[in-house]
């Protein structure tokens, strides 16, 4: 009994081969670490376009339709890119939303919230290579980022929170790199990368204010105001290029700079409906929008996650090791938390968090914007807190395996419930069923329906709306001549259908075939039927 | 040193015999459900296993009689057309010994109540061994044992039937085997503990893991030898995964005989609603809640195991652990958060246990926090975290044995731990049931009283002159108030921790000038 308790199994391994397979790892770990972002991702597309939730998002289908009005439509062209949405995700999407596959499947919209999530992974490796984090450090805050269900979930929608995070994250990262190493390529990549994520959301624009205000104070404070001057006017000519871009596009195609502000799609005008409705609950109020913005990044990164990284980014900004510039440029990585907060402050942004806000979920998902950060704070506190290395890791598998288990995805319950999840399967579904093989035009409004245009699997020549030039300005003075179908939300002003036909007479004209909550089905009375528009007849439409 | 030790067991043990819930007599099925027993006694919480016990050793059954069973209500299992326990089974069997022996002596409900005393006395001198073994001094080792017992809710669930000390002596026992050794003994020792935790309460398996990991990694040695790593497995030292064989026979035969089913758990059972007037069970399941409270204590949902714990809720439980006012450690126990700094201590001299330590809090914390119901029902302070005030006590020796001559240190430390013995004293005496506030808020609504949630309500208990301690009700109630009692006991505690801290103060000189 004795002889097999002591038995033991030697293993000689050479000291060399080890070293060897140590630099083998370091020098390929990119690659490695891409190669399993991309399975992994490819793995949640398929997950969710499997069980149908990869669109579960109304606004992943309008984005997707966006795109699609570039390419078809009674008025394709740049122009459809539209106001109120940042255009870059949709103008990514042009290669191929063409192809009716990549656009009923979101595949279009997806492939680059896929890259982004591999980039963005790669971003969090190479950060935290820079803070001279060994690679367990770096593998774990990879793993954080790539692990957590919602960024898993997000990776695979057509949804533009991936596009921003690695454009935003790429940004943070050259502006640390040449904090760091004063090459002044890393400063024009930061800006090159702010400036694309100006274009994706306006969480980006707050990222540019933060970066430029980290630039001028560190230079300032290090090189004197002419050096800071200088630098500021580089950063910002490359910088300060997509927003100039996008006011000169407002006035381009609708005559203002600012009507993605003001207009009656803006993010400004859904609030103040809000507003009215008394449901703007963190407008004015710091204490709920802090509290709405914790309860929604704790719920996306599962709460301990978010902790730990708070404890990394501590370690981090009292590390006296690492460059003082190198410390204060990382304060980019948390501008999502001001800017979330202060949108909601300033009522610009609502959140709806069950349980906490409200009863429904709505926009839960900017939780998800720190979480690039989260990931290299705890890389960071592992790599520093090396008797605990083991500790917060195993915690870290603990509570994603727990995440898994549950089914905690608060990410699907913000699309699946409340005002991103309307439900447009029945309006759709009678499109599909009676119009398919019908000729004729549909009059509705993108502004409100853009989910039902999407799902009702029709081709978008079939639709009239807001962006279609003449055929809108036609059909909505005389909808009888040019839409053999409205569908609107009767008595709705928001609805801008509704709101430009309503002081026609067109009621005489059209029977409800169908009302649900979303939406009523409005048919031409078989009478007036021989003489509607079916062709898209105008020519130079404008 | 071993009249130290002594000394500590004696005085421990006086406070928990002064302490420990009960009334004297053996109370027959018909009695369980008296108000004396139940509603006003001893029984008023956690019956589930109490229930077990009684029916294992006065019915010979794993099955519920209907009285037994009515008295379990509400924590009642039904399957194969029984009444079951909805509890592991562990701690119903390891107090056999104790019910038989109060029965012997007319007092069945208070032996068995003993049980978890005993063990945590034995928590006690465990905590002051592993302290000491990790090179704390002895005089602090012993402080801050007792403060484990008499400053944090571990007290309040000294006294009462509920599996808390067992399971935390369980993982004490296999911490001070790590520490003991390596032999293929201790492995068999870690195995065992290991598997007989889980029949106590099923969430010890994965409080339990960084010990067993920890286990598992020391049949692994590397060696540099020459320009060569050696790397040793100790193949043979695995068979000690057979410590858990004679506890899952136990466990399947205890799973088989109750449930027809070795592999069924018992939280995993229909639970039973109530019993209706022919006896018959209306299940859980079947009974439908109002949804409307946002703020609502969610029930556990599905019936497997895992399903209980919800990352969801880890904001909510977080909050509930350590800062609410019905449950947060900062209120309950303040003393045992110095243990957080020991940390920096043991760190530098056993960076692996400091690991393992940080491993057992963390895991205790999070897995608790993600509970359905972080409040533990109607209890004092967090009940969950009993494990970890034990871990923080042994940190805490650490930071007393490192500020010992720090004046400063010592007058904010005994402060804090004068007012963490006074608040764990109050419960112990009086009740560990105290509801969540949540439903603290829906009973004053509803009954348009003013109902305490936090030690406040025990408090009133005092001054209505009621305690649940067996001492107080079957002698010193004839001398003494109960508030009377509560200033005795807790002078009482209070005493007994601060002797060693003086006397850990006076440094040898000024000792010797004292003597002489």
């Amino acid at each position: 009994m004795k002889k097999i308790i002591n038995f033991t199994f030697e293993l000689n391994i050479s000291i060399k081969i080890i070293e060897n397979v140590k630099k083998f790892i370091e020098k390929n770990a990119n690659f490695f670490v891409a190669i399993s972002l991309i399975v992994i991702s490819i793995y949640s597309f398929d997950t969710y376009f499997r069980n149908g939730l990869a669109l579960a998002y109304n606004d992943a289908r309008s984005h997707l339709d966006i795109g699609r009005r570039v390419v078809e439509g009674l008025k394709p062209g740049l122009a459809q890119l539209g106001s109120v949405w940042l255009p870059l995700p949709h103008f990514l999407m042009i290669p191929t939303i063409w192809i009716d596959f990549f656009w009923h499947s979101g595949l279009s919209g997806a492939i680059q919230s896929m890259v982004s999530y591999v980039f963005c992974g790669l971003l969090i490796y190479s950060y935290l290579k820079k803070l001279k984090v060994g690679v367990f450090g770096r593998i774990l805050g990879v793993s954080v980022f790539a692990f957590n269900i919602n960024v898993f979930y997000l990776t695979s929608t057509a949804m533009t929170e991936l596009l921003l995070l690695a454009t935003m994250t790429a940004s943070a990262y050259f502006l640390m790199s040449w904090h760091k190493e004063g090459k002044l390529l890393d400063l024009i990549k930061s800006a090159f990368f702010v400036m694309l994520s100006t274009l994706v959301r306006y969480d980006g624009w707050f990222l540019l204010g933060v970066v430029v205000v980290l630039i001028a104070f560190n230079l300032i404070s290090e090189k004197g105001y002419k050096e800071a001057e200088g630098k500021v006017i580089l950063f910002l000519t490359l910088g300060f290029f997509g927003i100039f871009l996008w006011f000169l596009w407002n006035i381009l195609i609708f005559g203002d700079p600012l009507y993605f502000v003001f207009g009656p799609f803006s993010a400004h005008a859904q609030q103040a409906q809000i507003f009215e409705a008394g449901e703007l609950f963190t407008k004015g109020n710091l204490y709920l929008s802090v509290k709405a913005y914790l309860y929604a990044l704790f719920y996306n990164a599962y709460t301990v996650m978010a902790l730990l990284g708070a404890g990394g980014a501590y370690l981090l900004w009292r590390d006296s090791k690492i460059n003082k510039g190198v410390r204060i440029s990382s304060l980019a990585l948390i501008a999502p938390l001001g800017f979330n907060i202060l949108a909601l402050y300033f009522g610009h942004s609502v959140l709806f968090v069950r349980g906490v806000m409200g009863d429904t979920w709505f926009n839960v998902r900017y939780g998800m914007m720190l979480m690039p950060s989260i990931a290299i704070f705890v890389g960071f506190l592992v790599d520093r807190l090396k008797n605990f290395r083991y500790v917060t890791t195993g915690i870290f598998m603990f509570v994603t395996f727990f995440a898994i288990l549950s089914g905690d995805v608060v990410t699907i319950e913000d699309a699946l419930i409340g005002a991103s999840g309307k439900n447009v399967v029945e309006v759709s579904g009678w499109l599909k069923e009676n119009v398919t093989d019908e000729p004729g035009f549909v009059l509705i409004s993108v502004a409100s329906h853009d989910a039902i245009i999407f799902s009702s699997d029709l081709p978008m020549t079939k639709f009239i709306h807001e962006g279609t030039g003449d055929y809108w300005d036609e059909a909505t003075q005389n909808p009888q001549e040019w839409a053999k179908w409205i569908v609107m939300r009767t008595n709705d002003v928001n609805d801008m259908v509704f709101k430009d036909i309503k002081d026609t007479n067109w009621e005489n004209y059209y029977n409800l075939v169908d009302h649900y909550p979303f939406a009523d089905i409005y048919e031409l009375k078989p009478e007036f039927r021989a003489s509607v528009q079916t062709k898209p007849v105008l020519a130079n439409n404008k | 040193m071993k009249k130290l030790s002594v000394v500590l067991v004696a005085i421990t043990a006086l406070i928990l015999l002064l302490s420990v819930q009960g009334l004297p007599g053996n109370p027959t099925v018909d009695e369980l459900s008296d108000k004396k027993w139940k509603n006003e006694g001893p029984f008023e919480a956690q019956r589930g296993r109490f229930a077990l016990t009684y029916s294992l050793v006065e019915d010979k059954s794993f099955s519920f009689s209907e009285e037994i069973a009515r008295f379990s209500l509400p924590d009642l299992g039904y399957k194969n057309g029984k009444y079951v326990s909805i509890f592991a089974p562990g701690f119903s069997f390891i107090s056999i010994p104790g019910y038989l022996l109060g029965r012997l002596f007319g007092a069945s409900q208070f032996g068995a109540y003993l049980t978890a005393a005993v063990f945590a006395i034995l928590n006690v001198i465990l905590i002051r061994l592993i302290a000491i073994k990790l090179g704390a001094k002895n005089l602090p080792a012993t402080i801050t044992a007792l403060i484990f017992l008499f400053a944090t809710p571990a007290f309040s669930y000294a006294t009462n039937f509920y599996q808390h000390h067992i399971s935390t002596f369980l993982m004490l026992a296999s911490i001070y085997t790590l520490l003991l050794t390596n032999s293929f003994k201790g492995h068999l020792v870690i195995w065992f503990l290991y598997a007989l935790s889980i029949t106590v309460d099923y969430p010890n398996g994965f409080l339990m893991l960084p010990i067993i990991i920890f286990s598992i990694g020391r049949l692994i040695t590397r060696k540099k030898v020459n320009n060569k790593l050696k790397v040793i497995l100790h193949l043979g030292k695995t068979i000690a995964l057979i410590g858990v064989v004679p506890v899952l026979i136990f466990f399947f035969l205890s799973n088989w005989s109750s449930y027809n089913n070795p592999l069924q758990l018992s939280g995993t059972v229909d639970g039973v609603y109530e019993i209706d007037y022919k006896g018959r069970p209306v299940l859980t399941k079947y009974i439908v809640q109002p949804d409307t409270n946002e703020n609502k204590i969610e029930s556990p949902g599905e019936n497997t195991f895992l399903g209980f714990f919800k990352t969801r809720n880890l904001i909510n439980g977080l909050y509930v652990h350590l800062f609410s006012p019905d449950r947060g450690v900062i209120l309950y126990g303040p003393i045992i958060l110095f243990g957080i700094l020991g940390f920096k201590y043991l760190g530098k001299s056993h960076s692996k246990f400091s690991a393992i330590f940080a491993s057992i809090i963390g895991i205790n914390l999070i897995l608790y926090s993600m509970w359905g119901d972080p409040w533990g029902g109607w209890a004092f302070g967090s009940r969950y975290l009993i494990p970890s005030y034990a871990v923080l006590a042994i940190l805490t020796s650490f930071v007393l044995s490192n500020y010992r001559r720090n004046a400063l240190f010592l007058v904010i430390f005994y402060l804090v731990l004068a007012y963490s013995t006074a608040v764990n004293t109050l419960g112990a005496i009086t009740s560990s049931t105290n509801p969540p506030k949540i439903e603290a808020q829906v009973l004053s609504a509803r009954f348009n009283k003013d109902e305490k949630y936090t030690y406040q309500r025990n408090w009133e208990m005092i001054n209505q002159n009621k305690s649940k301690s067996f001492f107080f009700n079957s002698i010193a109630s004839n001398y003494l108030t109960a508030w009377e009692y509560f200033i005795v006991t807790s002078t009482l505690v209070l005493i007994s921790i601060t002797s060693p801290i003086v006397y850990l103060y006076i440094s040898e000189g000024e000792r010797k000038k004292i003597l002489k």
